[in-house]
């Protein structure tokens, strides 16, 4: 088990490193940050001083191995736009995305696994089939099409709930959040929606498919003949069993929702970390975007190690392994 | 009263009383743009700006009107003497007096945790600023410098009481002025130093743009109209819109044309326009021999040619732009800086349209039809309506018999072509608040570094005639003599084309039926540019 | 020894034996392949070129369905802002999208299966080497990747299909190289290995077609995939030119107008791009469902 975490954190360091790269000299090849901070009326002088102070006068490398460096002594480096440490940039975005990636989350167990577990016991029942085409239009439809579908209704046409923003936002832990006022909960409505809906029918086809399975082996068909009542075996059989495919792709869709969040989090202008990558990318903020994509694949690592040890935690073979 | 969305309180009326608490008079605002920082010197972004200008106030207004300074003048080629106004309290309750002028000017210049301000050009040729009494001071120049004042627009005023001012306080090009101590970076981020003249303090500001302001009560004028201002921003003009209508903002800045349909025939909301002082036009290169990005079957750069020049700008239909995809909210340009500007020779007609004199003049010029092909290269996401209006110019074109090629980029990517000289003809807007001659004085301009002219010229374009109006300009204290040279200048400029002047954008702001909104040219959002009804 | 060409049934029979009985994936079937025929036969059906700057006119910009354009021809669908008819750009964008995405499918694929058979070959640092780099992208979201990669090589028809590939390949040569190498334990491979007949021979003889049918079955799932990311990148403004609209950016150009109530623009082309989407997806559960032995036998039952 160790050897596999230590392999693990070998790969992910390696894909770390392979991300700055790309990201970093990738950028530099798009667009010249000196360039876009600068106005039309900047003379020549400007314009070196400017880069003198971003450190971009430097050789590429140079520039490549100073910021590594810092990183690696958990200094991110500082935006060229907002002249801040990118670090707090992106921690103080980072809960308006957990919020509604979280709450779309919630949303889709809540609704999918139960929608898909009916549907895969009452295989061949009319609601079972409209159920299931339902969740295949809704996961056929993008993204940003459901976003823009939501919009048009909720906000404009019904004018029920808000179309853009954060809302009020509410301190706890001394972290800012909106789902701790009514105004911040409305505001976060529509793009929670938006990033359940694809959620909710992925977690119904695959509590479907998995009840069917389940349904169909040995021992299920073993406890039914045995008389153990309906309920029981759905409780004791089915949901332990279905999880574990469940919990697997749950866990890998988190960092999914979140890197997602940012087509959601533009359209409904929704102030999290995917809105800033979005906007760090069109202003060539480099340390923000580079930072974004590491602390990302690190977060990725996290998640991917969480779901194995929940993966153990409901598999008994796995569990009673020594 | 305050603009509650009504059905939204009612989906959800049991808790409409956690609603956030809502005060008589607030305005809510939302930018297109986020504000980045609330130090006033650190950037020129114009939405920056925008909140600065609540919180701080210069000696002069952007439109001339007099703020810190109640007058000023050159008493020699080289000195600007300005009276300044007594009985100015800073938000903290301190007395601005003509210390604050040169602290603020120190400040600018200062290195702030060791970063240059991106604001420094009005401090430039400054060599010194000296207090002749509490509230008399003196800028003294390098050498003749006439647009100083126009410079000092951007020179924000802070108490010098937030820093320690050590035994002398000189000026200096440093910023170290002998000062011991600025207030660093950290503490200016808490707003405990966003401590100006302005109409409104500093109540609260997120870096995602988001900000919360409250009346100065102890302004020295008119104090402003609103008890709140809560400014957000949001990017995507139809997010915005929806916003407002969804009862979020009371007052939207740069709602697209499309969506202004959507107000119309709906009593609760309104907008408002103001012909601003950007001007959308085309660069043209005239001066390569092969010029990037455009072709003749010949070899040679046909943009050298007046006639095709002209045939160029002939071909497009202004009119048409301006009704059909601009909604009317444009005008139609007479020149390369808007002709209602200060200073601007209003009298000079409008760009004409005529397609076939175009086809005319380019069989003169000795080019037949599909001879002649242009990259038509432009920023996305940048002009309002302006891939759109690409669009159309390349349809304008290529009925004239050019091959056009449309090449819309991210502005980032645009960026570095030009500064690196790869395109050859372009899109481009340029406001400037500082009068009609500051665009023509970079992009047309021979490079001369001395008076800072022909820093953006991309058209590679050179006139003795056109630079002798120039370089005259630049030195002129006079401002009656200063305009004629310019529109001497611009006139050269509109016969020669070494650029082609399509419009001038028009801002618009969306808010709801009770306020009132009056715009302002220089595309900034001002609270008190809203008054209730 | 001569089994391996088992799973190869003609084409006609296996499509038969998937599709009968299953009304909505024939319905799906028959709407791709409509689409697919609107899509190639575009350039003459379409009753104007909307890429062609030169056929278009501003004056024409804007008008709801059914209204007449300058030169006497009808838009039944409406124009956008610059005048393009909206059915003209619905068929060349429908066009535009199925290039993409089947350009990026299929070449995205190949690269998957020759890497993946190359690494059950080859094993050692080969494989090493290219199971690295699966994982690589396995891990992280491919939006965010392809986001990347056009935000650094700028936009375009070839850019955008890059970056759809890069988001292709990985899972194919995973699958592939696991099916190859359980194909690999088979005694014919080891027969023929013995015969010193070379790896690539093996590998296109042998492995190729006997481990290329899980592939297949992905296919239909990686080109509704490729549509829907083509067209959210192109929403987003870093996908194809605007002179060359695809369904997304069609959508996104229509957005800006939606409020104002001139629907024509965005509802069409999304119509469009989701019944495309949804026909695929409908097809492509019902191949997947034949194919999986599991629920095949539950069938029968």
């Amino acid at each position: 088990m160790i050897k596999y975490i230590l392999k693990r954190l070998w790969h992910s360091g390696i894909l770390a490193i392979v991300m700055s790269l790309i990201v970093f000299f990738g950028l530099y090849v798009v667009g010249d940050p000196v360039e876009m901070l600068s106005d039309d009326e900047f003379t020549e002088q400007d314009k070196i001083e400017l880069a003198i102070e971003l450190g971009l006068d430097k050789p590429l490398y140079e520039q490549y191995f100073t910021y590594t460096g810092g990183m690696l002594q958990g200094d991110f480096g500082t935006s060229f736009v907002y002249n801040r440490p990118v670090l707090d940039l992106i921690m103080e975005r980072l809960p308006a995305t957990l919020e509604i990636s979280l709450l779309a989350m919630v949303i889709g167990l809540g609704i999918g696994i139960p929608l898909g577990i009916f549907s895969g016991i009452k295989n061949n029942s009319r609601a079972s089939k409209i159920i299931s085409f339902f969740t295949t239009v809704g996961y056929s439809t993008p993204n940003f099409w459901q976003a823009i579908i939501l919009i048009m209704v909720f906000a404009v046409f019904l004018q029920w709930l808000p179309a853009s923003g954060r809302g009020l936002t509410n301190s706890m832990f001394g972290i800012e959040w909106a789902w701790l006022s009514l105004n911040g909960l409305q505001h976060m409505a529509l793009p929670a929606i938006n990033l359940a809906i694809y959620k909710i029918c992925m977690q119904q086809r695959l509590a479907k498919s998995g009840t069917q399975e389940i349904l169909y082996q040995e021992y299920m068909t073993f406890a039914r003949a045995k008389g153990i009542t309906r309920n029981r075996i759905i409780r004791r059989h089915l949901l332990r069993n279905i999880l574990i495919p469940i919990v697997t792709i749950t866990g890998l869709e988190v960092g999914g929702l979140i890197a997602f969040s940012t087509v959601t989090e533009t359209i409904f202008s929704w102030p999290g970390i995917g809105k800033l990558l979005l906007d760090s990318i069109h202003m060539i903020d480099r340390p923000v975007v580079v930072a974004y994509l590491i602390l990302i694949t690190l977060m990725f690592v996290f998640i991917n190690f969480v779901v194995d040890v929940m993966y153990a935690f409901l598999d008994p073979r796995i569990r009673h392994q020594k | 009263m305050k603009h509650i969305n009504f059905k939204t309180v009612c989906f959800v009326g049991l808790f409409a009383s956690m609603m956030g608490s809502v005060y008589a008079d607030t305005l809510r605002m939302a930018y297109s743009v986020a504000p980045k920082t609330i130090d006033p010197y650190k950037s020129s972004a114009s939405a920056t700006a925008s909140l600065n200008e609540h919180l701080y106030e210069a000696l002069v207004s952007r439109t001339n009107e007099k703020l810190l300074a109640t007058s000023y003048g050159w008493t020699d080629d080289t000195t600007l003497v300005v009276n300044l106004r007594k009985g100015v309290k800073f938000h903290n309750g301190a007395d601005f007096t003509a210390e604050d002028v040169i602290y603020s000017s120190c400040r600018m210049m200062y290195r702030v945790g060791g970063k240059k301000n991106m604001l420094t050009s009005a401090m430039g040729p400054v060599t010194d600023v000296v207090a002749i009494d509490d509230y008399t001071v003196a800028f003294k120049t390098v050498g003749l410098y006439p647009i100083l004042i126009q410079k000092l627009k951007s020179l924000s005023i802070l108490d010098s009481g937030d820093a320690d001012l050590g035994p002398t306080l000189k000026f200096d090009n440093t910023g170290d002025c002998g000062i011991t101590r600025y207030p660093t970076k950290d503490e200016f981020a808490t707003g405990k130093y966003a401590n100006g003249t302005g109409k409104y303090k500093y109540e609260s500001f997120e870096n995602t743009g988001d900000a919360v302001l409250v009346r100065n009560d102890n302004y020295w004028g008119e104090p402003g109209n609103w008890d709140r201002v809560e400014m957000t921003s949001v990017a995507n003009s139809g997010a915005r819109m929806a916003g407002l209508l969804a009862g979020d903002y009371d007052l939207i800045e740069n709602p697209t044309g499309e969506d202004l349909l959507a107000l119309e025939g709906n009593s609760a909301y309104s907008y408002s326009t103001m012909p601003s002082w950007r001007t959308i036009f085309l660069i043209l290169d005239v001066g390569s021999d092969v010029a990037p990005g455009v072709r003749a079957t010949d070899g040679s750069n046909p943009l050298k040619d007046i006639r095709v020049r002209q045939a160029l700008s002939l071909s497009i239909d202004r009119d048409a732009i301006v009704d059909k995809l601009m909604g009317g909210n444009a005008t139609v340009a007479s020149q390369f800086a808007p002709s209602y500007q200060d200073g601007a020779d209003s009298s000079m007609p409008d760009m004409a349209y005529d397609a076939d004199k175009a086809r005319q003049l380019l069989a003169e010029a000795g080019y037949e039809p599909h001879h002649i092909s242009i990259d038509l290269r432009m920023p996305t996401a940048k002009y309002q309506n302006g891939t759109r209006v690409g669009q159309a110019i390349a349809q304008y074109w290529s009925r004239i018999g050019i091959n056009v090629t449309l090449v819309a980029e991210p502005w980032s990517v645009f960026r570095k072509g030009r500064s690196a000289r790869e395109l050859g003809v372009f899109m481009y807007g340029w406001g400037h608040p500082q009068g009609p001659a500051q665009m023509i004085s970079y992009a047309f301009g021979t490079r001369n570094k001395a008076l800072n002219l022909g820093g953006s010229n991309y058209s590679n374009y050179t006139d003795p005639d056109y630079d002798a109006a120039m370089a005259a300009w630049a030195v002129e204290t006079d401002e009656a003599k200063a305009f004629e040279y310019n529109q001497a200048a611009m006139r050269i400029a509109v016969r020669d084309l070494p650029g082609i002047p399509l419009y001038y954008q028009h801002s618009i702001w969306a808010h709801t039926s009770d306020i009132s909104v009056i715009g302002r040219p220089d595309e900034r959002t001002f609270a008190d540019m809203a008054t209730k009804n | 020894m001569i089994d391996y060409k088992k799973k190869l049934a003609p084409l006609s029979l296996q499509t038969k034996s998937i599709f009968s009985g299953h009304p909505i994936a024939i319905a799906g079937l028959i709407g791709f392949v409509m689409f697919v025929l609107i899509a190639l036969l575009a350039p003459w059906i379409a009753p104007q070129n909307p890429y062609d700057l030169m056929v278009l006119d501003i004056m024409d910009g804007l008008l709801p369905p059914l209204s007449k354009l300058g030169n006497g021809t009808t838009s039944w669908l409406g124009t956008d802002a610059v005048g393009r008819d909206i059915l003209s750009a619905v068929m060349y964008g429908l066009r535009l999208s199925l290039f993409v995405a089947f350009i990026a499918t299929t070449v995205g694929s190949l690269i998957g299966v020759f890497l993946g058979l190359l690494a059950a070959v080859k094993g050692g640092w080969v494989e090493s080497v290219i199971m690295r780099a699966v994982d690589l992208k396995v891990s992280f979201p491919g939006i965010l990747l392809a986001l990347m990669m056009l935000a650094i090589f700028g936009t375009g028809v070839d850019k955008i299909i890059y970056a759809l590939i890069i988001g292709v390949w990985a899972s194919k040569a995973r699958l592939t190289r696991s099916s190859a190498l359980s194909e690999m334990q088979k005694e014919y491979i080891d027969a023929a290995r013995i015969s010193a007949i070379p790896n690539w021979r093996i590998m296109l003889k042998f492995l190729l077609p006997n481990s290329i049918a899980p592939v297949l079955v992905m296919i239909p799932m990686s080109l509704s995939g490729c549509i829907g990311a083509e067209a959210t990148l192109s929403f987003l403004g870093v996908g194809v030119p605007i002179t060359e609209p695809s369904l997304g950016l069609l959508i996104a150009n229509g957005n800006d107008y939606l409020l104002s109530g001139k629907w024509w623009i965005s509802i069409f082309p999304g119509v469009v791009l989701v019944s495309l989407v949804l026909c695929i997806n409908v097809v492509a559960d019902r191949i997947r469902e034949h194919n999986n032995p599991f629920l095949k036998s539950m069938n029968m039952q």
